[in-house]
């Protein structure tokens, strides 16, 4: 359950930054909006995955 | 947040929204950090007792932090959920009821986490 919270949490704050870009006006094209997106997707998945590592290596090193 | 000229000539479709807008985004803002600070500073306690977090609650930076975070969250939360049922729920006696009970939802909830981080942050 965690897992699917962390990511829905990491994915939520990716994309709402994405969010704020496009309030500035900034990235509007389409090519961009794609680009955007999945370098939001990415991100995601990357920030997901490192704080489950980071995670399980404090607690390896904890106990 | 409305223009002399807008409250005047009631633009727009619903009337009113340029200060739900903005709050949202100031909040969304502010979460940025708060939120990120809050998952590194729990990722050290990983296989960490009980106690220890207690001691972290404890210092005035952190529970003040913390405060912060409850607030700036359910409040961003409100916001979103608010415009999500003003546009998908059709009946207006459930649209009502609905963002009725949210809003109690998001007061009792913010009630009792500040409620818990000051008990520990103050308690004995």
């Amino acid at each position: 359950m965690l897992l699917g919270w962390s990511f829905a949490l990491f994915y939520h704050l990716c994309n709402g930054i994405r969010h704020l870009f496009w309030d500035a006006g900034w990235g509007f094209e389409i090519a961009t909006v794609y680009i955007s997106g999945k370098v939001v997707l990415i991100a995601t998945v990357l920030l997901t995955l490192l704080t489950w590592l980071l995670a399980y290596g404090m607690a390896g090193a904890g106990s | 947040m409305r223009t002399a000229l807008g409250r005047v000539r009631g633009l727009g479709s619903a009337k009113e929204g340029v200060s739900h807008w903005w709050a949202q985004r100031l909040t969304a803002v502010a979460l940025v950090p708060l939120v990120l600070w809050f998952v590194v500073s729990l990722l050290g306690f990983a296989g960490a007792d009980h106690a220890a977090i207690v001691q972290w609650v404890r210092s005035p930076v952190v529970a003040v932090l913390l405060v912060l975070l409850i607030v700036t969250l359910l409040y961003h939360a409100q916001l979103g959920m608010r415009v999500v049922l003003e546009d998908y729920v059709h009946a207006e006696w459930l649209k009502i009821t609905s963002i009725l009970l949210l809003n109690f939802a998001v007061m009792f909830l913010a009630a009792i986490g500040v409620f818990a981080v000051l008990r520990v942050a103050l308690g004995g």
